[in-house]
């Protein structure tokens, strides 16, 4: 495994870290990875490093990014809105592996902001063979109010919590505090597409020959997803197949901050790359 | 900017150099980041100080320690020896690429610790900058286990400091645990730095012997306490990224001369 530092994109004004294997099987799909939220592209935990390196020792083509404006790319003046600058970035890194080493199918793996950006540009991009979304969009389903509050039912602290709330109006002590939800307030809002539009689109992005591998952490119980099964409820009557797998790991924070959880994760995505592209190649090569 | 791999061709670490902005500088500053989850707090302000530096004339260069960022290895495999030497390799790789005679070392944290160390034993440093330094590696071992201890619910707890091979989310080691332990600014003598500058966001007991210190020691030493937060032990904080700026300012004016 070899790695070495690319700068890309217009005027080169973008970075990354091209990770190659040591025997590179150019029928297997390149793999990207670019920033979750504002981290560089290390990832969380040095995760994408860690991932770029397994993935290598399987015989991929890794390469992690910086979008603009974030890590160590630059900001670009163009009057462009930051989700079309995103898709453009992550386009041109794709041109690049392409030009470089020859490779015309991608696999996007996208960790929050990361899955939001890696949705719409497999959207736009046929090249992307396969999409990653860890904690990507989700849709709160009758499922998930039920598993929010029944369990709050039987524990004091809650009800403890909205009495005082509800003291506190009543009585207006704390005049400034916020009659808030008992549902957390995200700390920035995910502009997820609309249920229905996200439906249709994963149905084509499928029909299309797309593998997806959804996994939702335990970070985003209080948001939008907390059980297993609610992908199933959210997009009712999809079916999950070959080609669309979901994971629900309830334990793990959103940013993976324990190792347990993060070699689990890697695990779960390598053993899925090998599943539908590794397996996939040698059955071709015995063809 | 340039952006590549240097040092040992084995264990290559990443390094990213920035010209000064005019073409020509007669200084060159080597950023030593800080460690753990303070690295990545810190990357973006990193990066801003680069620019400040470079568009006041001088080279700058950052890395990215061995097991850390991009750089090759595990942090499991990581030592203080070992990040000692990376800060030496990257002085050099600084030394040769600006063909500058003089270059200042800017540390925060930890990294000031590290670059400490490096000046005891192996450079010869123009100034060096230290940006709310870790005085005592014991202290900063107790406060990152405490900040972890806080954050239970997503880190495991450590009970036994001495059994660590997790911590703030990152792989540790006994090793890395004990020369962190050992580590103490205020023993280390001979430091081979002009001048020394302490800017710190936050008053301690612990910096004020550091200036007592330096009284006896042929060294100037500044000591600059700036009104900025950077909530280094904050449990809300410890993954956020660092937005400071007169931090970065004041910087960049003592290592440009403009320290008034």
């Amino acid at each position: 495994m070899r790695e070495k530092a690319v700068t890309f994109g217009k005027s080169s004004s973008l970075v990354g870290i091209l990770t190659e294997p040591e025997n590179q099987e150019k029928q297997l799909p390149a793999v990207l990875f670019w920033n979750a939220g504002l981290q560089h592209r290390v990832g969380p935990f040095r995760l994408y490093v860690d991932m770029s390196r397994k993935l290598a020792e399987m015989g991929y083509l890794v390469f992690r990014f910086d979008l603009s404006g974030k890590g160590d790319s630059e900001l670009l003046k163009e009057n462009i809105l930051e989700k079309e600058r995103a898709i453009q970035d992550i386009q041109a890194a794709m041109d690049t592996i392409s030009q470089k080493n020859g490779k015309d199918s991608f696999v996007l793996v996208g960790l929050c902001s990361g899955a939001d950006d890696a949705f719409p540009a497999a959207l736009r991009d046929e090249r992307i063979s396969g999409l990653v979304l860890l904690d990507g969009f989700g849709y709160r389903t009758v499922g998930f109010y039920l598993h929010h509050y029944l369990p709050r039912l039987f524990r004091w602290t809650p009800w403890r919590n909205f009495i005082r709330r509800n003291l506190n109006y009543f009585f207006r002590i704390g005049k400034n505090r916020k009659n808030q939800d008992m549902l957390t307030q995200e700390v920035y809002v995910r502009d997820f597409p609309a249920r229905s539009e996200a439906k249709a689109d994963l149905l084509r992005l499928v029909g299309n020959g797309v593998n997806f591998l959804f996994i939702y952490s335990g970070g985003v119980r209080e948001n939008y997803y907390n059980y297993k099964n609610q992908f199933k409820h959210m997009f009712w009557p999809i079916k999950l197949n070959e080609k669309l797998q979901v994971e629900y790991f309830s334990e793990a924070a959103h940013t993976y901050t324990r190792i347990k959880d993060r070699i689990r994760l890697m695990d779960c995505i390598s053993t899925w790359m090998q599943k539908h592209y590794n397996s996939h190649l040698k059955n071709l090569q015995k063809d | 900017m340039q952006v590549y791999f240097f040092a040992n061709s084995d264990s290559p670490l990443l390094g990213i150099y920035h010209p000064p902005v005019s073409g020509y500088g007669q200084q060159a500053v080597l950023l030593c980041y800080p460690t753990f989850n303070e690295y990545m707090r810190t990357h973006w302000a990193f990066r801003r100080l680069a620019g400040l530096l470079s568009e006041a004339d001088c080279h700058v260069f950052r890395f990215d320690y061995f097991g850390t960022g991009d750089s090759t290895g595990h942090g499991s495999e990581a030592s203080v020896e070992r990040w000692k030497a990376d800060v030496v390799s990257a002085f050099m790789e600084l030394k040769d690429v600006s063909v500058v005679r003089k270059i200042s070392v800017v540390g925060a944290r930890f990294g000031a610790a590290l670059a400490t160390l490096a000046s005891t034993d192996d450079l010869e440093i123009d100034k060096l900058v230290l940006w709310d330094p870790v005085v005592s590696g014991k202290n900063y071992l107790d406060e990152l286990i405490a900040l972890n201890n806080s954050r239970s619910h997503i880190f495991p707890k450590i009970s036994d400091n001495r059994a660590v091979s997790e911590l703030m989310g990152y792989p540790f080691s006994e090793v890395l645990g004990l020369q962190i332990e050992q580590t103490d600014l205020l023993s280390m003598a001979g430091q081979r730095a002009e001048r020394i500058f302490l800017i710190s966001s936050e008053d301690k007991e612990e910096y004020r012997q550091m200036g007592h210190e330096f009284t006896y020691k042929p060294i100037s030493f500044e000591h600059h306490k700036l009104n900025e937060t950077c909530s280094w032990q904050s449990p809300e904080g410890f993954d956020q990224a660092l937005i400071v700026n007169q931090v970065l300012v004041k910087i960049r004016d003592v290592i440009a001369g403009q320290n008034q």
